[in-house]
């Protein structure tokens, strides 16, 4: 289940990976910091060559690439053994010291989530783009044994063609050491890259930095749930990509300013290479970050650029080359990206246009997503004033690379083909995550800055003056800061207006599915034998919590089931709805009385019945105050909705499509207002992956469908959804989710843009409940 | 050149005090530093304590170990054992990407699937010609129902929880 041989063959191309680094370097790694760096660099190279060795030796560059890895790491192993029997080859020295027990505490926080992102890659397969793509990619590379143009299918183009190669390489050799290809057997090596990660950033903050302070450092990287859970565990290649940055940012402060012209051993520009080679937004961040070293160096004066020029002349060339090379490889796979518009197109750029005030809204709204990335972000926009106040030019040049990096991330999505939104939501949470190395450096440099205090650095007494706090100038500090707070503010702002439109009069008007009246919604409860019914009702509180239960059919009904729960008769308690498991009948049993739970009568709402079809919803489409019934073919997955009206809501007014095609291997689990239009919307879930979709509708009668959005483009195996209702009173219905076997209850709250924005979860009901099966008033 | 007279006092003063402002840190700082620090800090992990409570209610429990389900599988079984190297259409009554790349994935490399979205689609020239191309003889379909693009013989292939109903074929010329 662990993949112990994969792990460990991981370990020995990692090992070999480090030892190429090393030898073109011209060092041996001494410590885990140079030993990281080497790994990082040998990534580089190595994948740089393998489009070249594809050219020159078809069908044979992986083979090629594995021999002269095993030989760099058999050398590097021989020299060890040779030249340092007498010596330990390897020292780890601790980083933390014994008396510092907030260093202690850190290092454990870092260990802690080290471990936890291992347990998770390890268990979770390869999913969406981390399968369709990244994993794909090397099964094809393995199978192929060089790049090709095509992919699944001989002289086809497919769009994923010119993605690059760093981490399908890492995969493609470590298949073909364990010599069959086993998609989540690729799996192990995202932990090296995420080791890789923590150990850069810790070495980026101890140059500027005490080691405490490092280390609080690299837990606040890995405690990011945007860059260690979710898609990172799933085989993406954002973590990758931010482990790249990671080792780019630490290589970038440890850069001496030499007399003479530096040697193409350097870390850095080989380093730099690596940035296009992870993603393709990687040679965006390298260009951003060319453009910030010129600008540096600039800075000096014309003469001071040109004698820098001339100084760095050799990694200028490895870093055009590298670039130049990736350039190469998007032109010799050719074809075009149907993601984006093409920007020949007068029409992509009218669009892009009509999309100027609506992407940075949306983008605004992730970046202070508090549970995608914490406090992280707004803390950046805090801290850009201070490093521009109060930091060295290379400091400066930090922050003026993230923030453009920042804003360059946006333009992807004024361009793209798809619907905006979820565009956004998909994806700009995993740029913004390829960032978080620097960031976190960047508040490292901002603490430091602020406190004023000499740090105890790791930094060679040159390379301190450097570090040494220039004069505040306070007035200067105040207009900074108030300025950054007046972003945060407006971001928030943004955020609340988009979180709340459409929303206000549905908020709080009318609480759905309150069986006892105390403004919480409740739940129902049927046993799958007897078919009796419950209710539990919860408090009005931020985490609801049971208080007290009653039966609502004590019997029960062999052979009919409650299909959904909705007030019928317009006494403010919702009514059950009872179906025939055969027949298909369907009846509506009125509740009134004490906490709702009084049997008042029942009427049928369909006596004919209609087989092949369930009812899998009851929602007020046609806005008429009562209820209408959702049915949905058990083959087909049509749906349809069937209005109702008259006395007590019982008489039938019609019916109109609401899915005339249907979904196979769907099912419409709620119908409920998301996007705050007045008119329920349909929640479909994925019954392989339980993935979770929701179709709006509006129009005549509320039956015209409105475009859709993914509310949980995951899916939550072993889960399934039970229904939604607005549990969290921002006017927002949230997803019930019940475990399939255990009948555990959770709710997941939902707000946001056309409410499909995640917004935390707790549990309704945490003890198990074998043999009963919630349902979801409305 | 000497100092002028009774202004070299006010000078060093005013030197010294300038040396002074510079040097001296105001108290606030290393406080809001720290503040600051702990504060973002303490909300990272927070954050990442809520989603830790969120995996280990969902992900730990129930994380789908394998990409491909089992009964994906004996359907492949069944495919290699029916039809030989070559390849193969796989059409569906609409567009459906997850388990069209399951079949792609496992399929490849002995039999490369070309995707048609739209049956209709099977019997246009340029699909005629594909099929001269590469000799394809047969085709998966997959919907519900699934099409028929005219098989000389098919075989429904066995269903499990979640899958899309799915017959194997035989083009028919």
């Amino acid at each position: 289940m662990f993949h112990v041989s994969e792990s460990l063959i991981a370990l020995l191309l990692a090992y070999c990976y480090a030892a190429a680094g090393d030898l073109l370097m011209g060092r041996r790694a001494g410590s885990l910091g140079a030993w990281n760096q080497s790994f990082v660099v040998g990534l580089s190279v190595v994948t740089a060559l393998l489009f070249p060795f594809s050219i020159l030796l078809p069908g044979h560059a992986l083979l090629a690439i594995a021999v002269l890895l095993i030989a760099a790491g058999s050398f590097r192993l021989y020299g060890s053994l040779k030249g340092h029997m007498a010596k330990p080859w390897f020292t780890f020295r601790t980083p933390v010291e014994r008396k510092d027990l907030w260093a202690l505490v850190m290092f454990g926080i870092v260990g802690i989530l080290a471990i936890q992102f291992v347990v998770q890659n390890t268990l979770r397969a390869c999913a969406s783009d981390g399968y369709l793509i990244w994993a794909t990619k090397a099964f094809v590379l393995y199978r192929r044994g060089a790049m090709t143009t095509d992919l699944l299918v001989p002289g086809v183009y497919e769009y994923v063609s010119p993605y690059p190669m760093m981490v399908p390489l890492y995969e493609a050799l470590l298949s073909l050491l364990r010599g069959a290809f086993v998609f989540e057997g690729t799996k192990p090596v995202f932990a090296f890259f995420f080791v890789s990660m923590l150990i850069s950033t810790f070495r980026a903050a101890r140059g500027l930095a005490s080691r405490r302070v490092a280390l609080g450092a690299a837990a606040l990287l890995a405690s990011i749930p945007a860059l260690t859970t979710h898609t990172n565990v799933e085989g993406y290649a954002d973590m990758p990509q931010a482990c790249l940055v990671a080792a780019v940012v630490a290589a970038f402060f440890e850069e001496g300013s030499p007399g003479r012209p530096v040697s193409f051993r350097e870390p850095l520009p080989w380093l730099c290479i690596g940035l296009p080679l992870v993603k393709s937004e990687g040679i965006t961040l390298l260009t951003i970050l060319c453009i910030a070293i010129g600008m540096l160096w600039i800075a000096g004066g014309l003469a001071a650029f040109l004698r820098k020029c001339r100084l760095y002349w050799r990694p200028i060339a490895i870093v055009a080359c590298g670039g130049i090379l990736r350039l190469w490889t998007v032109y010799w796979v050719g074809g075009h990206d149907p993601v984006f518009g093409s920007l020949r197109s007068a029409a992509t750029w009218s669009r892009a246009y009509g999309r100027l005030l609506e992407v940075p809204q949306l983008c605004l709204d992730r970046l202070i997503d508090f549970n995608e990335c914490g406090l992280l972000w707004p803390a950046f926009l805090l801290a850009i004033p201070i490093v521009l106040i109060a930091g060295q030019r290379r400091e400066k040049a930090a922050v003026l690379v993230a923030g453009s990096a920042l804003v360059s991330d946006t333009s992807i999505f004024y361009f793209t083909n798809w619907d905006v939104f979820q565009h956004i939501s998909a994806a700009y949470n995993r740029l913004l995550s390829q960032l978080a190395p620097l960031v976190v450096v960047v508040l490292v440099i901002a603490y430091v800055r602020l406190r004023g205090a000499p740090e105890q650095t790791r930094q060679p007494p040159e390379r301190q003056a450097r570090t040494a706090s220039p004069r505040w100038r306070r007035k200067r500090l105040v207009a900074y800061v108030v300025a950054a707070f007046g972003c945060i503010l407006v971001a928030l702002w943004f955020s609340h207006r988009r979180q709340s439109s459409g929303h206000s009069q549905a908020s709080h008007a009318a609480i759905l599915g309150d069986f006892d009246k105390n403004g919480e919604p409740d739940l129902v409860w049927q046993n799958d034998a007897t078919r009796a019914a419950t209710v539990n009702y919860y408090s009005h509180d931020k985490n609801p919590a049971v208080q007290g239960w009653a039966w609502l059919d004590r019997a029960g009904a062999p052979g009919l089931r409650v299909v959904a729960a909705a007030d019928f008769d317009g006494n403010g308690v919702p009514d059950l709805v009872w179906q025939n498991d055969v027949t298909r009948k369907v009846t509506v049993h009125y509740y009134g009385g004490e906490r709702g739970s009084v049997e008042q009568g029942w009427k049928f709402l369909d006596q004919t019945g209609n087989p092949g079809w369930t009812v899998v919803a009851a929602a007020d489409f046609d806005r008429n105050g009562v209820p209408d019934l959702v049915w949905q073919n058990e083959t087909t997955r049509q749906v349809t909705v069937h209005y109702y009206g008259g006395p007590q809501g019982a008489v039938p007014q019609g019916w109109a499509w609401l899915d005339r095609v249907g979904a196979p291997g769907w099912r419409v689990v709620a119908a409920a207002d998301f996007d705050g239009n007045g008119v329920p919307d349909l929640v479909w879930q994925n019954e392989t992956t339980r993935q979770v979709t929701v179709h709006y509708y509006g129009g005549e009668r509320g039956a015209i469908q409105q475009g859709w959005k993914w509310l949980d483009e995951a899916g939550e195996p072993g889960w399934k959804v039970a229904g939604a209702n607005d549990f969290d009173g921002n006017g927002v219905p949230d997803l019930v989710y019940v475990h399939g076997s255990t009948r555990q209850v959770v709710v997941h709250f939902y707000g946001g843009p056309r409410g499909a924005w995640w917004q935390g979860w707790t549990w309704l009901n945490g003890n198990a409940q074998p043999g009963w099966t919630p349902i979801v008033p409305r | 050149m000497a100092p002028v007279p009774g202004c070299a006092g006010r000078l060093r003063d005013s030197a010294t005090r300038m040396k002074k402002d510079s040097t001296q840190r105001p108290n606030w700082r290393p406080f809001l530093a720290h503040l600051c620090a702990i504060v973002v800090l303490g909300a990272g992990l927070y954050a990442a304590a809520v989603r830790a409570k969120l995996d280990h209610a969902f992900i730990y429990s129930d994380a789908v170990r394998s990409v491909y389900p089992a009964g994906h599988l004996r359907q492949v079984e069944i495919f290699k054992s029916t039809v030989p190297k070559g390849s193969v259409f796989y059409i569906m009554d609409q567009p459906e990407f997850w388990q069209a790349g399951l079949w792609r994935r496992s399929l490849y490399p002995d039999n490369p699937v070309i995707q048609v979205y739209d049956p209709t689609l099977v019997h246009t020239s340029n699909m005629e010609n594909l099929r001269d191309k590469l000799l394809i003889s047969y085709a998966l379909c997959a919907g519900n129902p699934p099409p028929d693009p005219g098989f000389e013989w098919k075989i429904e292939l066995p269903s499990f929880p979640g899958s899309v109903p799915i017959v194997l074929g035989k083009l028919k010329r």
